[in-house]
């Protein structure tokens, strides 16, 4: 009973209309603070707002800074993301390919190479033999790792110094075009890699030289039985060692010439004549090479004999020009002196 | 006659550098936050300084102010703490832990009463209220007094004295009852 009283009382309490509290706010009206105390904190409020005048709340205060910093933080992560993306997706778009040629092109140089076919049968046959000589020099070498399809760079180098001064034969750059196609056309290898690519473009410009060579006095036949020669050494050794490895083993070889002709079979056989009578030109006996510079200049082929000249000394710096005077006339050995 | 404005909009109007804003505010606080402190501590020197302390406090927080809460919970919530602030630093809190029964007082109380030189010192129930005032205990006048002279609700009281509101509102309802037992004698009529 009494503690229902207490409740009801209470209640009446905090609704604010007790007796309680009217006599509290009768008893503790007349008690404030002193007036000197008033007047103390009244100027120490003015002197703050003097001091600092106004703070306006800023728009993105307090409330605002949690979700604004997540949505920024959000915002740069995916922005990051798409164009890490985007950059890669770039790097995939630009993988190499290699332009297709037009299909007049690629008529023309394969009649051009038919014709040239039909009109040296020797050539043939001795381009055949080339490339068992080569695959038997494959044989011969004891290297297995795999080598990379560039032409010798000797070979090349010569070609280089041709290329740039045949100036009254077919464009260089027209051979080479062509060359490339008529490959592709014939290894069925439309898209072929780009490391065959450069294969073929040392190929073909051992086309443009051998083109070159055909109108002058076909030099590149004179090699050839040189390598022939070099061809029954090799066999001889081959059957000793009772290997009957030719083409496959070519693969796996890795000096210059090799690989030149292994890029060689993989292309056509016109390119790869070029390349490997080249490759070999640059391992040939030098002696051998020097007869045939001599006989070239006896024949008077004085243009000829002299561009092979000049290639021998290249290849051969380590000869002198006594050795080279034992062997050739001096007139020659002194044009290849003063026009290099 | 127009709209009163409102303690926060006051205060906000301070912080962007009325100081009539504050004056207004002042005026309309300083009586109870000064009882507030001069009932709690006892002490008038004491509680002027303590009382000017707070609105020092408060002048240098007008920067910072934003309006999360009512104005006068944020007031008395600074008085408070300087209170215990006081207290802590005194050591000299008399009845710090929280007496939710009546026993203590009742004794006291019944003491005084008994005192017949007590009874005739007690000219008048409003003297006599305020002695009841001074001898209950600390959780319980605190909140009483945060009832009486801030005005605030049992749940802004126990947000000022960092307590459950049912904690607040057992204290105060200790505190009412008290007051109204030691006040029997004194009725008027």
């Amino acid at each position: 009973m009494s503690q229902d009283k207490h409740d009801q009382e209470f209640e009446e309490y905090l609704q604010g209309d007790s007796a309680l509290s009217t006599r509290y706010q009768q008893s503790s009206s007349e008690q404030a603070p002193p007036g000197h105390l008033d007047d103390a904190i009244l100027a120490a409020s003015r002197r703050e707002v003097k001091a600092k005048p106004g703070y306006v709340s800023s728009p993105f205060s307090s409330n605002w800074q949690m979700p604004l910093s997540l949505a920024a933080v959000l915002v740069l992560s995916v922005t990051v993301i798409v164009t890490l993306q985007y950059d890669h997706d770039d790097i995939h778009l630009t993988k190499p390919t290699v332009e297709q040629p037009s299909p007049q092109l690629q008529q023309s140089v394969y009649n051009t190479q038919i014709d040239r076919a039909d009109n040296d049968a020797q050539t043939e046959k001795l381009r055949e033999s080339e490339m068992e000589v080569i695959s038997e020099m494959a044989v011969e070498s004891d290297f297995t790792e795999e080598t990379s399809f560039s032409p010798a760079p000797a070979a090349m180098k010569r070609e280089k110094n041709l290329a740039g001064k045949q100036t009254d034969a077919v464009s260089e750059e027209k051979i080479i075009s062509a060359s490339r196609q008529r490959l592709e056309v014939m290894s069925d290898m439309p898209t072929a890699p780009r490391v065959f690519e450069k294969s073929f473009a040392g190929a073909s410009r051992g086309l443009a030289e051998s083109v070159q060579k055909d109108q002058v006095n076909n030099p590149t036949i004179k090699a050839m039985r040189a390598k022939t020669k070099m061809k029954s050494q090799v066999e001889e050794f081959a059957k000793k060692r009772n290997l009957n490895a030719k083409s496959d083993m070519i693969g796996t070889v890795s000096n210059d010439s090799i690989a030149t002709s292994k890029s060689l079979k993989e292309s056509s056989m016109d390119a790869s004549l070029a390349v490997a009578t080249d490759a070999v030109m640059g391992n040939a006996d030098a002696t051998e090479w020097l007869r045939q510079i001599k006989q070239q200049w006896q024949r008077g082929e004085e243009q000829s004999a002299l561009s092979q000249l000049r290639l021998f000394r290249e290849e051969n710096p380590n000869y002198s020009e006594d050795q080279l005077l034992e062997v050739l006339a001096p007139e020659l050995v002194e044009m290849s002196k003063t026009e290099h | 006659m127009g709209k009163e404005i409102n303690d926060e909009d006051l205060m906000l109007r301070y912080k962007a550098g009325d100081a009539s804003a504050f004056e207004a505010l002042y005026q309309r606080h300083k009586g109870g936050l000064y009882r507030y402190i001069l009932r709690n501590c006892k002490n008038e020197g004491i509680a002027e300084e303590l009382y000017q302390d707070v609105w020092m406090n408060l002048i240098k927080a007008r920067e910072r102010y934003e309006v999360k809460a009512k104005f006068t919970t944020w007031l008395y919530q600074m008085a408070h703490n300087r209170l215990i602030d006081y207290y802590r630093r005194q050591q000299a809190r008399p009845n710090t832990n929280s007496i939710d029964t009546d026993e203590g007082v009742d004794e006291t109380l019944a003491r005084r009463q008994d005192q017949p030189e007590h009874k005739t010192e007690i000219l008048a129930s409003t003297e006599q209220l305020l002695r009841l005032i001074d001898i209950l205990p600390e959780d319980q006048k605190q909140a009483f007094l945060l009832r009486e002279e801030a005005g605030l609700s049992v749940e802004e009281i126990a947000e000022v004295s960092g307590v459950k509101p049912q904690t607040a509102k057992s204290r105060l309802r200790y505190a009412v009852n008290k007051l109204r037992e030691g006040l029997k004698g004194y009725e008027p009529g």
